[in-house]
């Protein structure tokens, strides 16, 4: 119960993130406006705490929680709406006022304390300039498009199977499926909760620096892959691999492409 | 991206959901003279709620399909002509409102029945003293409304965003449009799947990724070109609204206070990178994803609804729209199946608490049915369909 509780307390806190001072206005503004109103108490007050009270009782998390919301009981906190509650509590403080210049001001106080007090959604972390029309890594769709023209011209008739580094693990199949990975974003757990033993020493050896290419080679044929693609500038000492069934093929933007050799 | 192609998926998130909405316009237009502000009103509830009924009927076709292994041209070939129904039954709705306002007195009431008299400000005759500086302020308040709705919508759409989930999302959508299969293979690896595995299960009953790929074969825009740029131009948008409907409930259609209410949501929103898990977060980092979906639309509209049904829990229309809201969060994620559900409960105890009505609080909880009988799928589905 007490390691339930404490994880639901790890949940909260990583929900809340740096938006304490928003849930301290919505927390304050709940209950000033249940003091003065017993509609606005029935609508807002009693369902979000109920929520909470729901949210915090690991009785409800260890027996409802883990087998139906397992990794995702922290959105049962996107029906307490915090946003509501301060557009409410903004909208009282702007109506007070009968002047429309005031009332102008006012709402533009509310939005630089807003502003402020929380974390701007629009930045350089979050988003970056699109590359294309897909807004995927150009690097992904010009290593994807390589690989397949080549494997088209060699007729192989099925998909080939690719191993990529980590960085367009999750990207490359968004573009096509006329590319199978090996292990794709399941190297992190993801489809599968543990990858299988054979994936896994590859992916060992793609995230080294320095792979062992022998023993990658030896295990990326025994999984059928037919491409393996190096970042020439991460990865060192794999060109060898050509000595152990891999050839070059191309260098795309930085990315050296070897396909297997026929045996 | 072809021209056609932008068009056709404008057809598909906008034009389409306003006729299919019309169905929804007897019940929701009561009122007798239709002016720009109740017109407003009518074209963001049809937008919302057609899409909504949209995602609904989605859902309750492609589960069984998805059991019973048909292809995804089946799924979006039934899809079409359920459409086409809903088209038809949309426009028969509005010739039946129409019908409905000529045939009825002048008496002004909204859609709760009762009198309505805070739009009257906008809707007064222009000699009345104030009104210019009213319609004035009015207006500067919804073009900042309009100004920071487009810069969302606009900044989501044209910057890139990387998210990894989409590795699974883009990927089932792509499997479904380029190779017909639906929810077959893994989308991360691309080889063929048992279906009970990990995180994919929950795709069986919350297909949204089909809702999408349905809209990437009809426009023909590849499935990533339309998720990462061309639904947050319509979804974000359409979220934005929700609130205003949300906020045009609160203040009683009081549209002085709604704008400004929508307003500062809109800055919270913007201003809302407090962690990756909030509301805001999801509306506009990912909103193509079916969970932001749920937390940006289906989260407001469950409430404005809810907030209707504690107004007047006799409701019947709020009731059914409750019931396809609960139906359409069901296709959007697997948490979307159970917070659904969960509001509904918390609700329905508010609403028997204020009128002791336990008939009408069982006819809310009924609403969200679909959500129980979709979790009790998605835990049984093997020994409900025996397939593997």
């Amino acid at each position: 119960m007490v390691g339930w509780f404490a994880e639901i307390c790890n949940m909260f806190i990583k929900f809340v993130g740096t938006g304490w001072f928003h849930w301290l206005i919505a927390a304050i503004i709940l209950v000033a406006g249940s003091v003065k109103n017993t509609h606005f108490r029935h609508k807002f007050l009693y369902p979000a705490v109920m929520i909470l009270i729901v949210f915090f009782c690991p009785l409800v998390y260890g027996t409802i929680g883990i087998r139906f919301l397992n990794g995702m009981y922290w959105r049962i906190l996107w029906l307490v709406p915090v946003s509501v509650i301060i557009a409410i509590g903004g909208t009282w403080l702007v109506m007070r006022f009968n002047n429309y210049i005031l009332k102008a001001v006012m709402l533009a106080l509310t939005v630089c304390v807003i502003a402020m007090s929380g974390r701007p959604m629009f930045s350089k972390d979050n988003y970056v300039p699109a590359q294309n029309e897909y807004q995927l890594p150009q690097v992904t769709i010009d290593i994807a498009d390589t690989i397949i023209s080549d494997s088209l011209a060699k007729d192989t008739g099925v998909y080939p199977t690719v191993v990529v580094p980590d960085e367009m693990l999750c990207s490359m199949r968004q573009y096509t499926t006329k590319i199978r990975l090996l292990y794709g974003r399941d190297a992190y757990a993801y489809i599968f909760n543990e990858l299988e033993e054979m994936k896994a020493v590859v992916h060992n050896e793609m995230i080294r620096q320095t792979p062992d290419v022998e023993k990658l080679a030896v295990y990326a044929k025994a999984k059928n892959v037919d491409y393996i693609v190096f970042s020439s500038v991460n990865h060192k000492g794999y060109q060898d691999i050509n000595m152990h069934g891999y050839e070059f093929v191309k260098n795309v933007d930085g990315y050296d492409i070897y396909m297997r050799q026929e045996d | 991206m072809s021209l056609t192609g932008k068009i056709l998926t404008g057809i598909l998130f906008v034009v389409l959901p306003v006729i299919a909405g019309g169905i929804y316009s007897p019940f929701l237009v009561k009122r007798i003279k239709l002016h720009f502000a109740d017109i407003c009103k009518l074209l963001i509830q049809t937008w919302m709620y057609g899409i909504i009924t949209m995602f609904a009927v989605m859902q309750l076709i492609a589960v069984p399909m998805i059991a019973v292994r048909t292809t995804f041209t089946m799924l979006v070939n039934v899809w079409c002509v359920l459409l086409a129904v809903l088209a038809v039954a949309g426009i028969a709705g509005y010739i039946a409102a129409l019908l409905r306002i000529k045939k009825h007195g002048e008496s002004a009431v909204d859609n709760a029945g009762m009198s309505n008299n805070k739009i009257q400000g906008l809707n007064e005759p222009e000699t009345v003293p104030g009104r210019k500086g009213y319609v004035f302020w009015i207006a500067l308040l919804a073009a900042v409304f309009v100004i920071l709705t487009g810069y969302q919508a606009r900044v989501a759409s044209k910057y890139q965003h990387t998210d990894d989930d989409d590795a699974r999302f883009v990927a089932l959508e792509l499997l479904a449009t380029d190779e017909d299969r639906m929810l077959t293979h893994n989308p991360i690896d691309g080889y063929p799947m048992y279906w009970n595995t990990g995180e994919v299960k929950k795709d069986y009953t919350s297909p949204w990724t089909m809702y999408v790929a349905a809209c990437s074969r009809i426009s023909g825009v590849h499935p990533a070109i339309l998720s990462h740029r061309l639904m947050p131009m319509y979804l974000v948008p359409l979220c934005c609204l929700a609130y205003l409907l949300l906020g045009l409930n609160l203040f009683r259609d009081d549209w002085e206070k709604t704008l400004i209410f929508a307003i500062i949501v809109s800055a919270v929103n913007i201003f809302g990178y407090t962690s990756t898990h909030t509301v805001s977060s999801l509306l506009l980092l990912r909103i193509w994803q079916g969970k932001a979906v749920f937390a940006g639309l289906m989260v407001p509209v469950i409430l404005d609804l809810l907030y209707r049904l504690y107004e007047d829990c006799t409701l019947v229309p709020e009731k059914v729209l409750l019931f396809v809201s609960c139906m359409a969060s069901s296709l959007l994620s697997g948490g979307g199946i159970v917070i659904a559900a969960l509001a509904v409960g918390f609700y329905g105890l508010v609403v028997l608490a204020k009128y002791r009505n336990i008939k009408n609080t069982l006819y809310i909880w009924l609403t969200c049915s679909p959500c129980v009988v979709y979790a009790l799928c998605n835990v049984f589905w093997y020994q409900v369909f025996r397939l593997s």
